[in-house]
């Protein structure tokens, strides 16, 4: 059995639990279903390797804004 | 003065080179210095294999470059593993490049050390015991994080290399 980390529901697929709408509103695959510490690695990775511009901080910044858990 | 050194990596059906990486996040995407944002791995998936490769782009003084070290360091979230083509032992020569998947890897099956290694894990020539004595390159070094759903989304590793320079 697949069980998400986060709603503990359950699939007998990963196709299922992939493609699931969880509890966060979001599935699996969107970024903001994995947090906000999630969100927040990823943009200081991008700052890390001067990738990171004005325009994807504020992006990213208002996903952890809208993304409800940790 | 001493060697100039960098890691290149390689993508796409074509071997794509993307000279002096600046990260190697990883993601579910196969491509170079990926927003892992626009490209994360969803708990339960694979990332998509990277295939690196060391560059001395000078020798700078130094007559002989060898003992490559790969090793990461930094915890992954839940039961995540990183699997790796380098090894101490039983090294599988220099791999062949493929087109990078997102499926389990054939290539990377030994788990990245979480320290530096005692000696050699990535080859050169496809050897462990292979030496640079001008430019050149290594073998490739490929690599894969592989995720269970109930794994925690988030965690920062770094990707270290070592190696020796003779005078």
């Amino acid at each position: 059995m697949i069980t998400c980390s986060v709603c503990k529901k359950s699939w007998k697929t990963n196709k299922g639990y992939l493609a699931h709408k969880c509890t966060t509103g979001f599935t699996p695959r969107d970024p903001q279903h994995l947090g906000k510490r999630f969100l927040q690695q990823s943009k200081e990775a991008l700052r890390r390797g001067n990738s990171l511009t004005k325009a994807r901080e504020k992006e990213i910044n208002t996903m952890i804004n809208n993304t409800k858990h940790a | 003065m001493s060697a100039t050194v960098q890691i290149n990596e390689y993508n796409g059906v074509g071997e794509d080179e993307t000279a002096n990486i600046t990260n190697a996040n990883m993601g579910s995407n196969d491509s170079a210095n990926l927003d892992p944002v626009t490209y994360p791995i969803s708990p339960g998936d694979n990332s998509y294999e990277k295939f690196h490769k060391v560059e001395v782009t000078a020798m700078g003084g130094s007559s002989q470059i060898d003992t490559l070290k790969v090793w990461r360091d930094g915890a992954l979230g839940g039961s995540a593993v990183h699997l790796t083509n380098a090894r101490l032992t039983s090294y599988g020569g220099a791999e062949t490049y493929a087109q990078p998947v997102a499926t389990d890897s054939s290539l990377a099956t030994e788990t990245m050390p979480s320290s530096s290694p005692a000696g050699a894990n990535l080859g050169i020539g496809g050897a462990l015991a292979g030496a640079l004595t001008a430019a050149g390159l290594s073998d490739y070094l490929v690599h894969q994080i592989q995720t269970d759903a109930g794994d925690s989304a988030g965690s920062t590793s770094t990707l270290k290399f070592s190696y020796k320079e003779v005078a």
